[in-house]
C-alpha cells in the first residue's frame, strides 16, 4: 500500500501540474468545456494505471499529450464530420484585390481579421484537419518550440514546419471567407 | 534570396526564429517582392489572430476536484478482479467486445496454422532486427506468440498498445488483409509493436519500434548494408525459401517490418497504397 501511496504521491506531483494544458488542447479539439473535461480525466486515469510505463526522466507532457490524442482519436474520430468547405475562387479574387490595397501588417491585420470575433477564429481553428489544428494550437496558443511540438506529435521539426505553414494557410483561408460572409472584408474585395 | 526560399523561410521569420544571416536576406527579398511580403504579413496577421483572440481555457476548479476523487478511488482499487466490476457498463462492453473477439482470433489463428505448413526459419537471436522478425514470426505460426488483444479496429487495439509503447503505432494500409490483433513487447530496452493481419488463408505479421531504436548502439540493430539501402530507398526486402518473404520499411520515425508466406509482390502491394 505504502508502494501504491509512493505512486499516487509521484503522479500527482508529476503529472497533475500539466492538465492547464492538456485541457487547453482538448477545448480547441472537442469544441466544448465537457467533452474537453471528460478527455482530460480519461486521460489521467489511463495514465495512472500506466505509471510504470513512463520512462522517467523522458518529457511527461509530451507522454501525457500522446494518450489524450490517442484517447481523442478513440472517442471524437468516427463522428468528425468533414470541414466545412470554402470557396476558393472568391478567396483568390480576395487575396489579389488586397495584395493591392495592403499597405503594412499591421494595417492588413486591421481590414481583414479585427472584425472577426473569438467564436469565428475558433470555429475556424476546429475546422482544421487534426493534424494542422494540433500544430497551431501547440504552436500559436500554447507557444511551445517547434522541437517540443516534434516530440509531442512525434515527428520531425521539418513535419512541424510545413504542418504549421499549411495549417495557418487554412486558417486564414477559412477566416478570410468568414470576414467576407460577415462583411469586415474591404468594400473592393466584396465586388 | 529568391521567391522560393522566401517562402520556406516565411513561417520562421513569423516564429521569430529565423537566423539573423537568414533573416536579414529575407527582409531584404519582402522589400522588393510585393507578393512574398503579403504572403509574409497575411503569415504574421493569421499566427497572431490565433494568438489574441483565443485566449487559453483553464480547466474548471470541479475538474481538478473530480480527477483528484478519481485517482484516490484508482488507488482504493484492488488491482485485479474487483477492479473489473467497478468499470462502467461501455468499459464491461467493450472487454466483452475484446473477450469474443479474442477467441475468435485464436480459433482462426489456430486455423491458419494447421491448415499452412510452414517451414521454420531459425534466426540466432543476436538482436538483429530481422532475425526477430522471423522468429516471431515462427512463433506466430506454431501459436506461442498471440495478440495480446484482438480486434480488426485499429483504435480498439492502438488504445492498448498506445500507453504501453512510446511511439504511435501506425496502422499501414495493409490492402485486403484483416486486422486480426496487436500485442506489445520489449527487448531489451526497445518498445515493440506487434500487429497480426491475415490475408486469404495466410498471417501477415508485422512489427515496428522506433527507427533511432536500431541506431545507437542498442541492443536491436540491423546490419549496415540493410540500413543503408533503408536510409537510400526507404524499403528494404529478403526472401527465405520459396515464398517467405519480409519487408522493411520506414514511416515517419518508425522502422516497420513485415513477414508472410506470399508472393513478395502480394505483400508489397498490400502494403503500399498511401506510402
Amino acid at each position: 500500500m505504502s508502494q501504491l501511496t509512493s505512486k499516487h504521491r509521484e503522479f500527482e506531483r508529476e503529472a497533475i501540474p500539466h492538465m492547464d494544458i492538456l485541457y487547453n488542447y482538448a477545448v480547441r479539439m472537442t469544441g466544448n468545456s465537457d467533452d474537453a473535461s471528460d478527455l482530460v480525466q480519461e486521460t489521467f486515469l489511463k495514465a495512472y494505471r500506466f505509471w510504470d510505463k513512463y520512462e522517467k526522466g523522458t518529457n511527461i507532457r509530451a507522454w501525457l499529450f500522446r494518450i489524450l490524442k490517442n484517447s481523442y482519436i478513440n472517442r471524437y474520430r468516427k463522428e468528425t464530420k468533414e470541414p466545412d468547405t470554402v470557396d476558393y475562387d472568391q478567396i483568390q479574387n480576395f487575396f489579389n484585390t488586397i495584395r493591392y490595397d495592403a499597405g503594412d501588417q499591421n494595417d492588413l491585420q486591421e481590414k481583414i481579421f479585427d472584425g472577426l470575433l473569438e467564436d469565428d477564429v475558433a470555429q475556424a481553428l476546429e475546422s482544421l484537419p487534426e493534424d494542422f489544428r494540433t500544430v497551431v494550437i501547440l504552436c500559436d496558443i500554447e507557444g511551445l518550440s517547434y522541437e517540443e511540438i516534434a516530440e509531442f506529435i512525434d515527428c520531425p521539426v521539418g513535419t512541424v514546419r510545413s504542418r504549421l505553414h499549411r495549417g495557418r494557410k487554412m486558417l486564414r483561408e477559412k477566416l478570410l471567407g468568414y470576414a467576407k460572409r460577415h462583411g469586415y472584408a474591404p468594400k473592393s474585395s466584396q465586388d | 534570396m529568391k521567391c522560393e526560399q522566401a517562402l520556406e523561410c516565411i513561417t520562421d521569420a513569423a516564429g521569430g526564429i529565423l537566423s539573423a544571416e537568414l533573416l536579414l536576406q529575407f527582409q531584404e527579398h519582402i522589400t522588393q517582392c510585393t507578393q512574398c511580403r503579403i504572403e509574409y504579413d497575411l503569415e504574421c496577421a493569421t499566427k497572431n489572430v490565433v494568438r489574441h483572440r483565443l485566449h487559453r481555457a483553464n480547466p474548471p476548479a470541479a475538474l481538478r476536484e473530480s480527477i483528484s476523487h478519481a485517482l484516490l478511488k484508482e488507488l482504493e482499487t484492488p488491482p485485479v478482479t474487483t477492479s473489473v466490476l467497478r468499470k462502467s457498463i461501455t468499459w464491461l462492453s467493450r472487454r466483452t467486445t475484446l473477450a469474443i473477439s479474442f477467441g475468435l482470433a485464436l480459433i482462426l489463428l489456430f486455423y491458419f496454422f494447421t491448415s499452412n505448413p510452414h517451414h521454420r526459419h531459425t534466426q540466432p537471436n543476436d538482436g538483429n532486427m530481422i532475425h526477430l522478425t522471423f522468429n516471431d514470426y515462427d512463433s506466430v505460426l506454431d501459436g506461442k506468440f498471440v495478440p495480446a488483444v484482438a480486434s480488426s479496429d485499429p483504435s480498439t487495439i492502438a488504445t492498448y498498445l498506445q500507453p504501453a509503447v512510446n511511439f504511435p503505432v501506425a496502422f499501414p494500409p495493409m490492402r485486403r488483409c484483416s486486422l486480426i490483433g496487436g500485442k506489445c513487447t520489449h527487448y531489451c530496452t526497445s518498445h515493440l509493436a506487434h500487429l497480426f493481419y491475415h490475408l486469404g488463408n495466410n498471417v501477415v505479421y508485422l512489427v515496428q519500434t522506433r527507427y533511432s531504436e536500431l541506431s545507437h548502439g542498442n541492443e536491436l540493430m540491423l546490419p549496415d548494408s540493410v540500413r543503408q539501402q533503408l536510409d537510400r530507398t526507404g524499403w528494404y526486402f529478403e526472401t527465405h525459401g520459396s515464398d517467405c518473404n519480409l519487408v522493411i520499411w520506414l514511416k515517419d520515425s518508425l522502422i516497420c517490418c513485415a513477414v508472410a508466406d506470399i508472393p513478395r509482390e502480394q505483400l508489397f502491394a498490400s502494403l503500399t497504397q498511401d506510402h
